[in-house]
């Protein structure tokens, strides 16, 4: 026997695909997660910000025999969403509304609480999952065994995209198939056929980035605190620059909304510039890829470089995690 | 030294330490038992990190979680890794004699000294991220005696050590002891425990199962029937000869009759005379299983008497 | 005396043992951002009014950036220990724990303040001739009162929540020092948040910098400010004191 073949021991069973690899590490991560009971219970609460839509939904489509709820539904496009024209079409033709309304309501569902929960929810859970295998070498447990970093990166990433899955793409889906039942008739369908697969590719631009990012930070320290505060910090610090970088200098000249509606301000019209620094801004820059899927976009600049900092930082994280993998086990 | 009265300490649902009662005079203990047994709970309640669920817990007369003085007299050292990687074995001794409130012109010599006794004066500027289990241990065993305690209790000394460290751990460990001083030595083996005292106390499930020394312990064994495992395709052909001998309490046949388990006060009788049994019978018998170690054999019999099993 | 430089000491050890590379750049990061907003506004804006850019900086130095730092190096204070299989050593000692939790409480602050009082002198240096003494010096005691009051806010959060600290420090901050100043509720009187800004708006006479609340209510004088403040630092240690002395926390880490 060669010197080299020493270590792994020959298996003539059947092994399990190649493919079938990851889910083996990805089961036993979110086996570990679902084991605490605040985790679930954060599932749980991630999941009520899905009651305010959901009512806007069966308001929207009960206002065809219900002008007060038509008024109702017709004040929130205006105000908080900040789409009047929708708001005018509301009351003359809710038909044609209908895709534009829902889509809307959708979207606020995954901007405003979920995109606040997966934050959190990833600052819990993510900063462990690859650090923690480093500080314990738990790392020479998977690769012991025939799996490849590449293998072991996907497991990982896979706790992530299930527990964002929970809290992401089912209430959204829950969402549409609540507004489908809550419709008069099944003809709705025809009309917002488009909206799940919309959900599942702005679920994929959310999940996969993001993942990335929590990974490449996790894989870069063993302590995973510092992994922790990179995570928060990141989103803080990247919010707070575009913030202060976008509305500063208009609010420094004088130049301020004359509503105190923030929803229904024309910031063109005051000088403000919304995709400027919008690339310093991982929420913002998420913000104008998932509004350009559900074509709802409506600030000038082009979706071609905020899609490409999400792939850069797509790209960049998972390679970070795969070096650092590799490295470890190099000798 | 030491007293405890009628000491449970509960998680949740789980018993950590159940209904103990012992009073130690100074002196050099072994406390002894398997993983998972209550041997870190109980030390957590000596050193006052955990409060009794029931019962007291006194240290010099004081009870350690209400009164903190009587930690200065204590010295820990842990089961578990020291992890400074960039500070080293001087500045961290240093820190942790200092927060006895030990004035900052004593801590140095003191951690010094301390070291000195451990063997680690040449690498103690180094930092502990570059050092080998052992000198991480032998740290860990200079901040427990560097503020010269009156008591030095240890959990699991002898984890990771080679056997020149296992040497010098004796030897340091008997110093200590002949010096007078209270000592306290966590371990689930029982020969590292024997080579430093003779008394014991033996923990299991959280109970205190027995205490005393090692003589002692052992005529516990004596009386207590062990078991002797005879694995092999004629297993079962060797029972007429155990059923004519006195020594042997019980014959159990298992596993499809090709186990059989002989249960026997003193096991030397059998070992004399198996051999020739096998080869006057011609008997194919492929493994004769002793009882797992001393330890096995002593905590299975001290469970048998507690549960009143052996008279 | 030696109880009075005890904790001393531990900062000291703290200080040593946090020298690190990766620590030093988190730093420099911190200072780095808030300089390089303010360099870029200066740039970009047209006006040279300083009571906008002056409130940005405060929103900048004293919020953003002491709360970031603190977050780093208050709110795992105990967790550090735990998950370090440390906190044994420490709680066998006479005064450890309220010791080393009042001294690391000194050195989350002073890592913090320097941090922001340097990065509150460069942004000085970009604001030019429109920047002045008594600015300088109301957001140095600014970022100086929130680093002690935000620094007891996370040691106490830290206490706690000691298993999941750093998120749970972002969540009260932004639900209640964050989310609460949009509520013109008596409650915004006990956040760190309306104490500051009613302190900045009276010292530069900026009464665009008062909070809703303060609006609704009416502005409170600076003494008020200042004395709720104490007492809101005062009381955040005092309960983390007494917290960490009673709790019960693991010595062995768990999976």
């Amino acid at each position: 026997m060669p010197i080299h073949d020493l270590g792994y021991r020959r298996w003539h069973g059947n092994r399990a695909p190649q493919f079938v690899r990851p889910w083996v590490v990805a089961r036993s991560g979110i086996a570990l997660v679902w084991r605490r009971r605040w985790l679930r219970m954060m599932l749980m609460l991630a999941w009520l910000p899905v009651i305010a839509p959901a009512f806007a939904l069966f308001a929207f489509e009960y206002s065809s025999t219900e002008p007060d709820f038509q008024r109702f539904i017709a004040t929130l496009v205006a105000g908080p969403l900040g789409q009047p024209e929708l708001a005018r079409q509301v009351v003359t033709d809710p038909d044609a509304a209908r895709h534009q309304v829902w889509s809307t309501l959708i979207l606020a569902f995954f901007r405003y609480p979920q995109l606040f929960a997966m934050v959190v929810l990833i600052g819990l859970v993510a900063p462990m999952l690859v650090s923690y295998d480093l500080r314990t070498k738990a790392y020479l447990m998977y690769f012991s065994r025939p799996l490849t970093p590449t293998q072991y990166v996907i497991g990982k990433s896979a706790v992530i995209w299930f527990l964002l899955s929970m809290i992401v793409t089912l209430p959204a889906l829950l969402l549409y198939v609540l507004g489908v039942l809550l419709s008069p008739d099944f003809s709705v369908i025809s009309q917002t056929w488009d909206l799940p697969l919309r959900i599942l590719a702005s679920s994929a631009v959310l999940m996969i980035p993001t993942t990335a990012l929590a990974m490449g930070y996790s894989s870069l320290t063993s302590e995973s605190r510092y992994a922790t505060f990179a995570w928060f910090a990141t989103w803080a610090m990247g919010f707070v620059a575009y913030q202060v970088l976008t509305f500063a200098p208009a609010a420094a000249s004088g130049r301020r909304p004359t509503s105190r509606n923030r929803g229904n301000v024309d910031w063109e019209a005051l000088g403000v510039d919304l995709d400027r620094w919008r690339l310093l801004s991982p929420y913002h820059t998420l913000g104008k890829v998932q509004a350009w899927i559900f074509d709802l976009d409506t600030t000038s600049a082009s979706i071609v470089p905020a899609l490409t900092v999400l792939g850069g930082i797509t790209i960049v994280g998972f390679w970070i995690v795969r070096r650092r993998i590799i490295a470890r086990l190099s000798v | 030294m030491i007293e405890l009265t009628n000491t449970t300490k509960m998680y949740g649902n789980v018993v950590g330490v159940n209904d103990i009662t012992l009073s130690l005079p100074s002196g050099a203990y072994g406390l002894i038992g398997p993983n998972g047994s209550g041997k870190t709970t109980l030390i957590n309640l000596l050193i006052g990190q955990l409060r009794p669920t029931l019962g007291t817990v006194r240290m010099f007369g004081v009870a350690p979680s209400r009164d903190r003085r009587v930690l200065r007299r204590i010295g820990l050292c842990p089961a578990t890794d020291v992890l400074y990687p960039n500070v080293s074995a001087w500045e961290w001794v240093q820190y942790q004699v200092r927060l006895h409130g030990i004035a900052r012109s004593a801590c140095r010599r003191l951690a010094e000294s301390a070291l000195e006794t451990v063997g680690m004066t040449d690498v103690m500027r180094r930092p502990m991220g570059t050092y080998s289990l052992g000198m991480r241990q032998r740290t860990k065993i200079a901040q427990a005696i560097a503020h010269q305690p009156e008591l030095l209790i240890l959990d699991e000394p002898y984890n990771g050590l080679d056997p020149v460290g296992r040497s010098e751990m004796t030897r340091l460990l008997k110093d200590w002891a002949a010096s007078g001083r209270g000592l306290l030595f966590a371990s689930h083996v029982l020969q590292e425990i024997e080579s430093i005292t003779s008394s014991f106390l033996l923990i299991f499930g959280g109970r205190l199962l027995a205490s005393g020394t090692a003589s002692e312990i052992e005529s516990i064994l004596a009386d207590t029937p062990q078991e002797i495992r005879i694995t092999g395709p004629d297993a079962a052909r060797l029972i007429h000869r155990f059923a004519d001998v006195e020594w042997v309490d019980s014959l159990q046949l298992t596993d499809g009759r090709t186990e059989l388990r002989v249960s026997l006060r003193d096991p030397t009788q059998l070992y004399n005379q198996i051999a020739s049994w096998i080869e006057a019978d011609s008997l194919r018998i492929t493994r004769v299983t002793a009882a797992d170690g001393n330890l096995t054999a002593l905590f299975e019999s001290l469970l048998r008497h507690h549960r009143g099993e052996v008279l | 005396m030696n109880a009075l430089s005890l904790p001393l000491d531990v900062m000291w050890f703290e200080l040593r043992r946090s020298l690190t590379i990766g620590r030093l750049a988190m730093w420099v990061v911190l200072v780095a951002f808030p300089v390089a907003l303010i360099a870029t506004l200066r740039v970009v804006t047209e006006t040279t009014a300083i009571e906008p850019i002056g409130i940005t900086l405060y929103f900048l130095v004293p919020e953003v950036t002491c709360l970031l730092g603190l977050l780093l190096w208050a709110t795992p204070a105990i967790s550090t220990e735990i998950e370090g299989q440390t906190w044994v050593y420490l709680v066998l000692r006479r005064s450890g724990r309220r010791t080393v939790l009042l001294g690391k409480y000194l050195t989350a602050v002073l890592w913090t303040l320097a941090a922001a009082w340097l990065a509150i002198g460069l942004s000085m240096l970009f604001l030019g001739p429109a920047a002045s003494l008594q600015l300088l010096w109301v957001m140095l005691v600014l970022a100086t009162l929130s680093c002690l009051a935000h620094a007891a806010l996370f040691v106490l959060i830290g206490v706690i929540f000691y298993r999941r600290t750093m998120a749970s420090a972002v969540m009260y901050t932004m639900a209640v020092e964050y989310g609460l100043s949009f509520v013109p509720a008596v409650v915004n009187k006990f956040t760190i948040n309306y104490r500051l800004r009613g302190l900045l708006a009276h010292w530069m006479d900026w009464e665009m910098a008062r909070t809703r609340a303060e609006n609704v209510f009416g502005s409170e004088p600076p003494g008020t400010h200042l004395l709720v403040l104490l007492a809101i630092t005062i009381t955040f240690l005092g309960i983390a004191f007494y917290r960490v002395e009673r709790t019960e926390y693991p010595t062995q880490q768990e999976g």
